[in-house]
């Protein structure tokens, strides 16, 4: 058997094993490479932040994820609502995933301690309702009724002063969305339902293919695109965080995959060409 | 009788909603206000049925001692013990239960490291099976590597190392061709998904009342 044949016939395991150095050594030993900022997906949602929102805007947060995503959108929404908090906006986290509200709110209640914005004046985390598009199309007539009037730890909106600016999801009340997807209910909620809203999109990178018509087209104006995106985002506002650090590991981590695929296809080559012969 | 009257029904529903839709008069009077609360309404029912019907099959697999019987008593365990601890932690259909704390800790400690744990065990099956599978037989096989390569690399701070304009080719790759490529798919998508409502509609399509 020659090299070639042992080497396609590899165990797997001796993958898994290349992979996760590949994946540990640039955390545990960063390279710290330069991030190119993406200017067509990345950077016009903080030109809108930084420079085209009125202050004290008021923003919805989707947070329509789950854990397996955490990893990709936690840091993006962490960067994001950090840029926001400095800005002086407000917002109310809301959730199309069920376990998108707790992982949302616990990543933004960190940041929000960190910067000081106090909870019901700065930010509300109103959590998620059973209900799917029609309890989303509920909230553009009353906000408050679609919320059952409480947020996500039952506390009355009453006695949270920044609900009282948002009585029903529509323009004028709403000066925009960001909404952090991996998959439906997600970005067409708010494409086919809220379109007067400009809506902004973080998604993980398995998403992007798919997501990027809608921003060709308009219908999203910006696009973080996991990981990635994140660590551009932190960047962009001065404040290298837990994605920037997680890029050297991605970087490693594909060279790794492309060497693989590469030798496999040597392998391939050499055996097709004896075979041939 | 048994099969026609949920034809017209199914017909009748598919129409009216449909209708109602793409009526700016709907939008205006806020009619649809109303049958979202329908729909919502039967969506909860759904979702009742639909663990009624999951408990049955799993109580017939657990009497019959059919293959990995066990884990139809765990579903059963998890799923009703889950439910009911979630109504009635802070008192029964007080629609308070999911915040109490320890079902909290259900949710922190067991739901989320095992969804992100089966996620991230994704990157290791991707890189085995892309050393088996990703082949170049074709000349479009060809093609798709290359592209592969130039997007994997641009989303990374080492393509850039290598080549300056490397993430900026990759933005390329993705906001014209990828774009155009999915955008194809999403119209023949909704082209098909169109078709076979228009079944529906029209009675044609019978499979949901268990007959061709």
């Amino acid at each position: 058997m020659s090299f070639w044949e042992r080497f396609e016939g590899m165990d797997p395991r001796y993958m898994y094993v290349f992979l996760a150095l590949a994946l540990l050594i640039p955390v545990f030993r960063p390279v710290g490479m330069p991030i190119a900022i993406d200017h067509a997906f990345t950077q016009p949602m903080f030109d809108w932040i930084e420079r085209e929102l009125r202050p004290d805007s008021l923003l919805i947060l989707d947070t329509a994820y789950s854990p397996g995503a955490a990893a990709e959108l936690d840091p993006q929404l962490a960067a994001i609502f950090r840029h926001l908090m400095r800005r002086g906006h407000k917002v109310v986290l809301i959730s199309q995933w069920e376990l998108g509200a707790r992982l949302g709110t616990t990543v933004v209640r960190r940041v929000a301690d960190a910067v000081g914005a106090e909870y019901g004046v700065d930010w509300v985390s109103v959590g998620w309702r059973e209900g799917g598009l029609p309890w989303m199309r509920s909230l553009q007539d009353d906000f408050w009724a679609g919320m059952g009037g409480v947020d996500i730890d039952g506390v009355p909106f009453e006695r949270l002063p920044l609900m009282q600016r948002l009585r029903a999801f529509r323009p004028g009340q709403v000066d925009g969305i960001i909404c952090f997807v991996t998959g439906s209910p997600g970005a067409p909620t708010y494409i086919t339902w809220f379109p007067e809203i400009r809506l902004h999109l973080g998604a993980t990178a398995v998403m992007v293919p798919g997501l990027t018509p809608q921003l060709v087209a308009g219908q999203t104006r910006s696009l973080l695109t996991g990981l990635r995106g994140a660590a551009e985002y932190e960047v962009l506002i001065g404040e290298p965080g837990r994605a920037v650090k997680l890029m050297d590991a991605q970087s490693l981590g594909h060279l790794i995959i492309m060497a693989l695929i590469i030798l496999s296809n040597i392998g391939y080559a050499i055996r097709t060409r004896q075979g041939a012969t | 009788m048994r099969r026609e009257i949920p034809m017209v029904l199914a017909t009748v529903a598919a129409i009216y909603t449909f209708v109602w839709q793409v009526s700016h008069h709907a939008w205006e009077t806020r009619w649809l206000t109303h049958t979202d609360l329908w729909r919502t309404f039967m969506m909860q029912v759904a979702v009742l049925l639909g663990a009624l019907n999951l408990s049955r099959l799993q109580i017939s697999n657990i009497r019959r001692r059919r293959e990995h019987w066990p884990y139809s008593v765990l579903c059963l365990v998890v799923l009703w013990s889950y439910m009911i601890f979630g109504m009635t932690a802070y008192g029964l259909f007080a629609g308070r239960g999911n915040r109490h704390p320890i079902y909290l800790w259900f949710h922190d400690g067991v739901m989320v490291p095992a969804e992100s744990t089966m996620f991230s065990l994704l990157a290791f099956f991707i890189a085995s099976a892309a050393f088996r599978a990703f082949k170049i037989r074709s000349r479009e096989a060809t093609v798709l590597m290359v592209f592969a390569f130039i997007v994997m690399l641009a989303r990374v701070p080492v393509g850039q190392a290598m080549w300056a304009r490397m993430p900026a080719l990759g933005t390329w790759v993705m906001a014209w061709p990828t774009a155009a490529a999915m955008r194809g798919m999403a119209i023949g998508i909704f082209l098909g998904v169109f078709a076979a409502t228009l079944r529906v509609f029209l009675g044609l399509e019978r499979r949901y009342l268990g007959t061709s």
